[in-house]
């Protein structure tokens, strides 16, 4: 249960530390993957 | 300072759960039921043609299994095209396709992404519906023949496909399988690799659950109008509603869609028409995913500017609500995390929340532990897309 919790709260810090970099990256035009 | 903290509470809370209530409330509210008619599978003489586009580049491992389960679909094949289109890959990706003869169309171009090879695909499709797919997912045998049903309204511009991860359904039934078996012969070698494995589904629970809310909201959009966006790895558009691709473009499975979507085309999620894929298998793989999505989104913003005017995006509540609002959590997060370490001291209700968000933060670091534990290099991990 404990585990199954921190995956998800994982998932979710992931996310939204990807939309922070996503953004920099659709921002100053940066090449993301393709 | 508690305006901050209220504020910043209310946006997360309505972009992870107050948006599908709205959904929910929404769809109940109106009684909607998806208004699609169906085609009769009885009469294949009433579907449509097809052209299947997929753009591969050094995809030539892939491509052999990819283009069996595209031939073997139940659909006539005097309607059905498959295009695939090499963006210049460097491995055997062509040749791989040669073997195929006939039955496969070929374009092999110089390195130029992915929205110039599939500008490139749908200018070779003859059929009046184009159906996009990618080179790693397969689709089930009636794949095609679902995907196409909701095209028999005139309404409708495109139909999304549903994207089932290894993880979601057969996966968790063969970990369980691989388990029983290492049961029998349990020796210190097997647990250390059991472990392994176990470990390396931290990722995979967490995309999961995350993937199976998003289809989720998908259903619930399709359901009061139009989804927002496709899954790339299969999706069908009117031919007529196709409008070439900027080559610069991140997400065409959600400019295609959003530009058929303000042509006042409904996009409906189609949850029969399945197709199927492992789960990314680290985190690496996962937030590099992840990454090119979110710019993508920012990206949508210049490239089809109308999508922010109200009165233009028929699903403009939607689409901020869905897309937009989800690029600011990370900045209401913080701003909620510091206007409650600023109040925790005041009353007794912020010191328990922010011993909560402590305790959520400390898991999610538990989750990054396990990951870790678990992870395979990163330059074994593969690049992977198709879910946005």
């Amino acid at each position: 249960m404990i585990e199954r919790a921190a995956r998800v709260a994982f998932t979710f810090v992931v996310m939204n530390y990807s939309a922070v970099v996503g953004l920099i990256a659709a921002l100053t035009r940066k090449k993301v993957w393709r | 300072m508690r305006i901050a903290f209220w504020l910043s509470a209310a946006f997360v809370v309505y972009v992870y759960l107050g948006y599908p209530v709205v959904l929910m409330a929404w769809v109940r509210l109106r009684g909607l039921r998806q208004r699609s008619a169906r085609l009769s599978a009885e009469r294949p003489q009433e579907l449509p043609g097809v052209s299947i586009v997929i753009a591969a580049r050094n995809e030539a491992r892939h491509l052999t299994a990819r283009i069996e389960n595209l031939l073997a679909l139940d659909y006539p094949a005097d309607r059905r095209q498959i295009i695939v289109v090499s963006d210049g890959s460097t491995d055997a990706t062509v040749e791989v396709l040669a073997r195929f003869g006939d039955a496969v169309e070929t374009v092999a171009l110089p390195h130029g992404g992915k929205a110039v090879a599939l500008n490139a695909g749908v200018a070779r499709a003859r059929h009046e519906v184009i159906v996009f797919a990618d080179a790693r997912q397969t689709f089930a045998p009636d794949a095609l023949r679902a995907l196409v049903a909701p095209l028999a309204d005139p309404g409708v511009g495109g139909v999304t496909g549903e994207l089932l991860l290894d993880c979601e359904a057969g996966g968790e039934r063969r970990r369980k399988d691989r388990r029983k078996v290492a049961g029998a012969a349990y020796s210190s070698r097997d647990r250390r690799t059991k472990e392994r494995r176990t470990l390396q589904s931290t990722i995979r629970d967490g995309v999961s659950i995350y993937w199976r809310y998003e289809k989720l909201l998908r259903r619930l959009e399709s359901a009061i109008g139009s989804t927002v966006g496709a899954t790339g790895a299969i999706y069908a558009l009117r031919r007529s509603l196709w409008q070439p691709l900027p080559p610069e473009a991140l997400l065409d499975d959600v400019l295609a869609p959003m530009r058929a979507v303000l042509a006042r085309r409904r996009m409906v999620f189609e949850e029969r028409a399945k197709a199927f894929d492992g789960t990314t298998t680290g985190s690496a793989a996962e937030m590099r995913r992840k990454i090119r999505t979110l710019a993508g989104n920012v990206q949508l913003l210049w490239l089809e500017p109308r999508l922010v005017l109200p009165l233009v995006n028929p699903v403009w509540l939607q689409f901020c609500s869905h897309k937009l609002a989800r690029l600011l959590v990370p900045y209401a997060l913080l701003a909620l995390l510091a206007a409650n370490m600023a109040l925790a001291a005041e009353h007794l209700f912020y010191a328990v929340t922010l011993a909560g968000q402590c305790a959520f933060y400390m898991l999610g670091g538990y989750g990054a532990w396990l990951e870790w534990q678990g992870v395979a290099p990163v330059s074994a991990l593969e690049p992977q897309e198709s879910r946005t």
